[in-house]
């Protein structure tokens, strides 16, 4: 490091032109605005040379090219029951509140809510199915989903999901940290740490919760946490209303130009020290003030949608008008996505339907539906679905058996982790197709298995990512998103 | 489980020797006649997250709990990975399965469940668990303890001029009553099956001879009253019976299945009618099924049981008749006795009836009430449909147990554990139970129900629904109020519970009101007082008085008014003990196996495993128990280096930012090497050798020439040690979370600095818990604290796992799912915003700007002032002139803003000192602000 000469440089200028000096990158001339948030958090990952990349990440570029840029991930919390919106099972019908046969349980273990119950009567979908073209034979979509059914084209639909939990707190920490205990980094943060972020002044992974209609689980801050990656990968809570990300907006009685005052004193003191201290870490301090600053300009530029046009509100609904709904954060989604915000993970709650399902997924189909297929087709229109991968699905599936009492209108399902239906679109997965089949039942898989890690390994092989080679040393140990197994799913690539 | 954390104070305050910190939490419970304090360290191992999820596998995380334990111990205090080895042999270092499982079979025999029950009423702490009063609660439960004991020894005295009260009393009642018994002998008798009934001097009837299994007994008076109203049945004991009862049955209780009373005239024996009652009491009638006294009336149910096989002695019962009865010219009365009972040879032994006239009799019974019975659970689709359904029992006016209801026909089931003023669980999820008794009263009054439901309530009276509250909650006491209004006879009331999910709970309490509010509800034996005082037993007299008294007597009523208050201090004292969760060992260890590949339900039970240290770190000693204690003894043993090691590189880590060896979490072979491996093990002996002397150590560190370095960087040394390993100049570092609040509360002079106590909740963004929770979570809801709590140090901030407070999970502070030793240290814009814009430290801007100014003379002092509280340093010429510069902006700002000013000092709770011209204080309140957000102040150099 070179000593600092005391000249009145700018700090946040001088910080620039000494990473220049180090050559730790070589774009100082256009200033801040090219400095990645994450990788401004922290110095250290500057060390790693970032060839191509606004401010890399660990990695210092992609293993190999990449076809995704970024990730929008639909959860659905609570598991959404693959019977009544994906996994067409005509058989069904003739098998109704007959017990499941053994032949097809095989003896495997059920939650404490169900393991109870004296018989495991079937109880097929009330809903109707319907056969919608794609590149294959078509893809059926139950009358729920009809605004995503017509993505039919554009879907790479999973029937053969698997996970290994069975309850909801190990299930969506498993998917959300490859690991059901607590303390792995999540997939956003994994991203964070490994490939840096895209923009310049959002986060590189943003959060956002939509409440749902019905039987809801407890999220965790571990979801998003970064676990023993350095805090700064933490997934960023966007929230509905005035202020959406905690903490951003200045108090009552201080105003832009107040504020900027405060920098200014700020900044010089900040310099004095770094004059004394000669410590770098100042210039860093200094840097993410400026940021924050500007931060505080462009978020409520990236919520304020009074610049959507009315076709937006046609295609996502009116709920979009409402921040914090699920359309609403999938519209949300898609301008953060424009802003080049790395991973976008969004959470819809109440897909939990132990009893009442016929009623209570009518109500999460409304909400989920029509957003969801806005946000891919506002994504494909606008040329961006070619490198977003968008992924749509819950932590598990549930059973074909029914919960509770089976009637002609209403039926409950437990949860099952043997099979489930998720979707993605874009970002080099095969549009048009469906992958991987259940038997009869729709409770065994019965082709193509993809695991929880093989979606996670998948989901890096897109961004360009080796997933055995994203590693992190901690306790002595590599450890990475997909733990020690995971294969990619090469079926599905375009 | 902040008594634990109240342990870990005082014990670093108290400089406890560190041995004996590791002994207590490791193994506290096992040490012999083990204090509370030490009970209450071993809530240690009991700070993992425990799941109530429903439909989690208690098998599951039973292994997890076990798991942390094992994790948790390696590593804070072995500095290893061992948990590694959960799953296979450790990859690195030699540690095999086998050494997991040994140390894991130390912490699996704990009495406890993987997926307890939640129980509010324990603030949701769960077993093993301890009642942990501090020192000043202990005192103040004593005191109210003995006052109790107290009060009830004096109210229990006995006071010889209540008995000049009770018969002053008794006189009045009877005469207002208007009774006058007529205790004539019958002149006829007759059993039907074939007992001999013998008349006795005193005009009962006596039955001996054959005991038939079942009988009725015709007895027949002869009155000339004509306006009778009352009948009294006294059923007597005799030495014939068995031994102090009053029933026929070998066991002494007798069951009556019917009583009627013909009227005849004697002059016109064609004018006869039955006598109607309207009322029955009785003085005491069997409990566990259905034997009320009440039966009699309209035949329904099991009759009248007297429980003599229990409870011995003479019964006594009224029948008041709807209409008075009695013939002119004499009449005839023929008082037939049924024993139809499936229960054979209960017939009541001796008997004797008596006939009065009354006019204000009913007044003198009390309000009567039946067990519960319970119906349900009705299961619906959801709760909503559960409370809006019509399921049937709510309905009844009469509580049939041969009545089936809903799809399933359930019945009414009989339920005498629920006790009222007790809180009752009922178990199923979206579902409606049906809670009902009858309650019979002789007049028309008034009850007043205090009720309490988990979750939806609906109370019908009658069939009526009287009460409707759709709500979701736990149960608890006093949670809805209700005034019923008894008509005279039986009365049915019946509430619906209707339950969401967890389980579903019931609460029941009344008081009886006068019949004139002011006035005092008849007491329970109220109606012996109706008996003549000669025909009375002892212990019909004593009962009566001791019921009196109790219900009657001004001077025990003033007492048990003292007493109820006491009660209820004590109550409200036991409440606020904190009850806090700890180890406690099973009398029998659970069997340990490998688990194949860590999976709980993968037992291998071809290698099991007894508890032992890993072998690579040697064995315990042969004398050692095989426990945690034995463990824990080992573990501080002079001949293991380890643990020494370990705590002497965490105390170091502490002081100078990194370790000597730098991965405090890993000390295995894939850790770096130390940078001054002969200081570390230096240290560790000495430690050991000095007692353990933890604030020795910490001076030790702190008054070091390494220490007391500048931290200023110097070129020379960062081109050879750039991450200061080598420590040629003093360590810098942000302050951790904590203390970065912690500071800026003390050097504004909010800091509350009280030890000890609960969490409090300080300032948080609106919604941050609810947006996460279950809708029955018990943290779903975040209600701030006020006053001093919101400056306590933040060690005390509450802390919700899955919401963790924003402000210190931005500065790195773990979210405290599982153990972390090591800390990031990160540079973020968002902890930018965070010291801008959070309320909180808008209002610690704000102190700090009154203190200086109220500290301080002039802007230049001032200025000094704020430095210096701030960083420790006074400023330099320049500095000054960048204060003043900022200063004199502001202040011309916000002088022509003054709104502006004042909107930014409302924010906190504290006042704005109104000495204090808002935009003078505004100005300064930015400028602390600044000073507050400067590099230097967050961090330690």
């Amino acid at each position: 490091v070179p000593p600092f000469d005391g000249s009145a440089v700018h700090p946040v200028e001088d910080y620039l032109l000494g990473l220049t000096r180090r050559q730790f990158f070589g774009r100082a001339a256009i200033g801040l605005g090219a400095v990645s948030l994450a990788s401004m958090l922290n110095p250290s990952l500057l060390a790693a040379p970032a060839p191509g990349q606004v401010g890399g990440g660990v990695l210092g570029g992609t293993h190999f090219a990449p076809k995704a840029k970024r990730v929008i991930f639909l959860h659905q919390c609570g598991a959404p029951s693959q019977h009544d919106l994906f996994d067409y099972k005509p058989k069904l019908v003739e098998y109704r509140d007959q017990d499941l046969p053994d032949s097809v349980r095989m003896g495997q273990r059920i939650t404490g809510m169900t393991s109870g119950q004296s018989r495991l009567p079937v109880a097929p979908s009330i809903f109707p199915f319907q056969k919608y073209p794609n590149a294959e034979d078509g893809l059926w979509v139950s009358d729920l989903y009809k605004h995503t059914a017509s993505l039919s084209e554009d879907l790479c639909v999973v029937h053969s999901m698997y996970t290994q939990a069975i309850n909801h707190d190990p299930g969506i920490t498993f998917f959300q940290t490859g690991f059901q205990q607590p303390g792995r980094p999540s997939m956003g943060s994994w991203l964070s740490y490994g490939l840096g972020s895209l923009n310049n002044d959002l986060p590189a992974f943003v959060v956002m919760i939509s409440q749902g209609f019905g039987n809801m689980q407890a999220l965790f801050s571990r979801l998003w946490g970064s676990g023993f990656l350095p805090a700064e990968h933490q997934g960023v809570q966007f929230r509905a209303g005035a202020d959406p990300v905690l903490f951003l907006n200045d108090p009552a009685g201080v105003k832009r130009s107040d504020r900027r005052r405060m920098l200014d004193l700020l900044a010089a003191l900040n310099a004095k020290e770094r004059e004394r201290s000669a410590d770098p870490e100042v210039d860093a301090r200094i840097a993410q003030y400026e940021l924050a600053y500007r931060m505080q300009a462009s978020v409520p530029e990236l919520t304020d949608v009074s610049d959507e046009p009315e076709e937006t509100w046609e295609l996502y609904g009116e709920q979009a008008r409402i921040p914090g709904t699920y359309a609403s954060n999938c519209l949300m989604a898609r301008r953060l996505a424009e802003r080049g915000v790395r991973f976008i993970q969004l959470y819809h709650r109440g897909w939990d339907q132990h009893g009442n399902l016929p009623a209570e997924i009518k109500e999460q189909a409304l909400a989920t539906d029509q957003p969801q297929a806005a946000l891919v087709k506002d994504l494909k229109r606008r040329g961006l679905l070619d490198d977003t991968l968008v992924i749509w699905g819950g932590e598990f599936g549930r059973t074909v058996y029914c919960q509770g009492a089976l009637t002609e209108t209403s039926y409950g399902r437990d949860h099952h982790p043997r099979c489930f239906t998720m979707w993605l679109a874009g970002g080099g997965v095969t549009p048009g197709i469906t992958y991987g089949k259940t038997d009869d039942y729709g409770y065994n898989i019965v082709e193509n298995p993809v695991h929880v890690h093989d979606l996670h390994a998948t989901m890096l092989h897109l961004l360009g990512i080796d997933h055995e080679r994203l590693v992190y040393r901690y306790q002595g140990r590599d450890y990475r998103l997909t733990d020690v197994a995971g294969k990619v799913v090469r079926d599905i690539l375009v | 489980m902040w008594p634990w954390r109240d342990w870990v104070v005082n014990s670093f305050n108290s400089n406890q020797p560190f041995d004996r910190f590791v002994i207590e939490q490791l193994a506290g419970d096992l040490l012999e006649d083990p204090t509370d304090a030490q009970l209450i360290a071993t809530g240690f191992n009991r700070n993992h997250g425990i799941t109530d999820e429903g439909g989690a596998l208690d098998a599951e995380y039973r292994v997890e709990y076990v798991a942390d334990r094992v994790a948790t111990t390696s590593t804070v205090f072995l500095g290893l990975t061992l948990e590694c080895a959960r799953c296979h042999d450790h990859k690195f270092d030699p540690f095999s399965q086998e050494d997991y499982y040994g140390l894991y079979a130390f912490f699996n025999s704990i009495d406890e469940q993987g997926v307890p029950p939640r129980n509010a009423s324990t603030g949701f702490a769960f077993a093993p668990k301890m009642r942990a009063p501090t020192p000043q609660q202990r005192e103040q439960l004593e005191q109210a303890e003995a006052q109790l004991a107290s009060l009830h020894a004096e109210r229990e005295a006995p006071d010889p001029a209540a008995e000049d009260d009770f018969a002053a009393w008794q006189s009045g009642l009877a005469a207002a009553a208007g009774l006058a018994w007529e205790q004539s002998a019958p002149h006829k008798l007759h059993s039907e099956a074939g007992a001999e009934l013998v008349l006795l001097d005193d005009g009962s009837v006596l039955a001996q001879g054959e005991n038939p299994d079942t009988d009725v007994h015709v007895l027949s008076y002869r009155t000339d009253a004509t306006d009778l109203s009352v009948l009294r049945l006294d059923a007597l004991t005799h030495e014939s019976l068995a031994a102090g009862a009053a029933g026929r049955a070998p066991n002494g209780n007798a069951v009556l299945t019917g009583l009627s009373l013909t009227a005849v005239s004697v002059l016109d024996p064609d004018l006869q009618h039955e006598v109607r009652f309207g009322y029955a009491w009785a003085d005491h009638a069997q409990g566990n099924g259905d034997f009320d006294i009440f039966n009699l009336l309209d035949g329904s149910g099991e009759g009248w049981a007297i429980q003599g096989h229990d409870v011995p002695g003479p019964r006594v019962a009224f029948f008041v008749a709807e209409q008075p009865f009695g013939f002119e010219g004499g009449t005839e009365l023929e008082l037939t006795l049924r024993y139809e009972s499936r229960y054979t040879q209960h017939t009541l032994g001796r008997v004797a009836a008596a006939f009065s006239p009354a006019h204000d009799v009913l007044s003198s019974f009390p309000a009567v009430e039946s067990d519960w019975w319970v119906a349900g659970p009705f299961a619906s689709e959801t709760a909503d449909r559960a409370y809006a359904a019509v399921f049937g029992p709510e309905l009844v006016h009469h509580i049939d147990k041969d009545d089936l209801f809903g799809a399933d026909g359930l019945r009414w089931v009989h339920r005498p554990d629920f006790i009222d003023g007790e809180t009752h669980e009922l178990v199923g999820e979206r579902s409606a139970f049906f809670v009902g008794r009858t309650i019979w009263t002789s007049t028309a009054r008034s009850l007043m129900l205090s009720l309490g439901s988990d979750d939806a309530i609906r109370v019908y009276h009658d069939g009526r629904n009287v009460l409707s509250n759709d709500t979701r909650r736990g149960v608890a006491p006093d949670q809805e109020s209700l005034q019923l209004d008894l008509h005279p006879g039986s009365n049915v009331l019946v509430a619906k519970i209707v339950n969401e999910g967890g389980p579903a709970g019931f609460y029941y309490r009344a008081e009886a009101l006068g019949e004139v509010l002011s006035e005092r509800a008849p007491f329970a034996l109220q109606p012996l007082a109706l008996t003549p005082l000669e025909q009375r037993t002892e212990s019909a007299a004593v009962a009566l008085f001791d019921d009196w008294r109790r219900n009657a007597s001004p001077a025990y009523l003033a007492l048990s008014e003292r007493i109820a208050d006491a009660e209820s201090q004590l109550l409200e004292l036991e409440a606020q003990v904190p009850v806090t969760q700890i180890m406690r060992e099973l009398d029998m260890p659970n069997p340990t196996f490998v688990l194949t590949r860590g999976a709980y339900d993968a037992p291998d039970e071809s290698r099991p495993v007894q508890r032992s240290v890993p072998v690579a770190l040697g064995r315990l000693p042969d004398d050692a128990s095989a426990d945690r204690l034995g463990l824990a003894r080992w573990m501080v043993d002079a001949d293991n280096p380890l643990v020494a090691r370990v705590a002497v590189n965490r105390f170091w880590q502490i002081v100078f930012g990194t370790g000597l060896l730098a991965t405090q979490e890993n000390f295995g072979s894939r850790a770096q090497a130390p940078s001054h491996p002969e200081l570390l093990d230096r240290l560790a002996v000495d430690f050991r050798e000095s007692g353990w002397d933890v604030k020795g150590l910490v001076r030790r560190l702190v008054t070091s020439a390494t220490y007391r370095q500048s931290s200023k960087l110097r070129p020379d040394l960062s081109a050879q040690d750039p991450d200061n390993r080598l420590l040629a100049r003093g360590s810098r570092g942000r302050l951790s979370a904590e203390m970065v609040r912690d500071q800026g509360l003390a050097a504004s002079g909010l800091l509350v600095r009280t030890l000890g106590g609960p969490s409090v909740k300080t300032y948080q963004p609106p919604g941050l818990w609810a947006e996460r929770a279950i809708p029955s979570s018990n943290t779903k809801l975040f209600e701030g604290d006020t006053g001093e709590k919101l400056y306590r140090r933040s060690l005390y901030t509450f802390w919700k796992r899955s919401a963790p407070p924003p402000q210190m999970s931005l500065f790195d502070a773990p979210e405290r799912e599982f153990c972390v030793v090591q800390r990031g240290s990160t540079n973020t814009p968002l902890q930018a915003l965070v010291l801008m814009n959070d309320e909180a430290w808008l209002e610690t801007a704000r102190n700090l700007a009154q203190r200086v100014l109220s500290e301080a003379g002039g802007d230049s002092e001032a200025f000094v002032t704020l430095l210096r509280l701030a960083t420790g340093r006074s400023p330099d010429e320049q500095e000054q002139s960048l204060l003043s510069a900022a200063l004199a902006d502001y202040r011309e700002r916000y002088e022509a803003a003054p709104d502006d000013a004042m909107a930014l000092l409302a924010y906190g709770e504290s006042e704005a000192d109104s000495s204090i011209e808002p935009p003078e204080l505004a100005a300064w309140t930015l400028l602390a602000s600044a000073v507050l957000n400067l590099h230097e102040t967050i961090t330690k150099d």
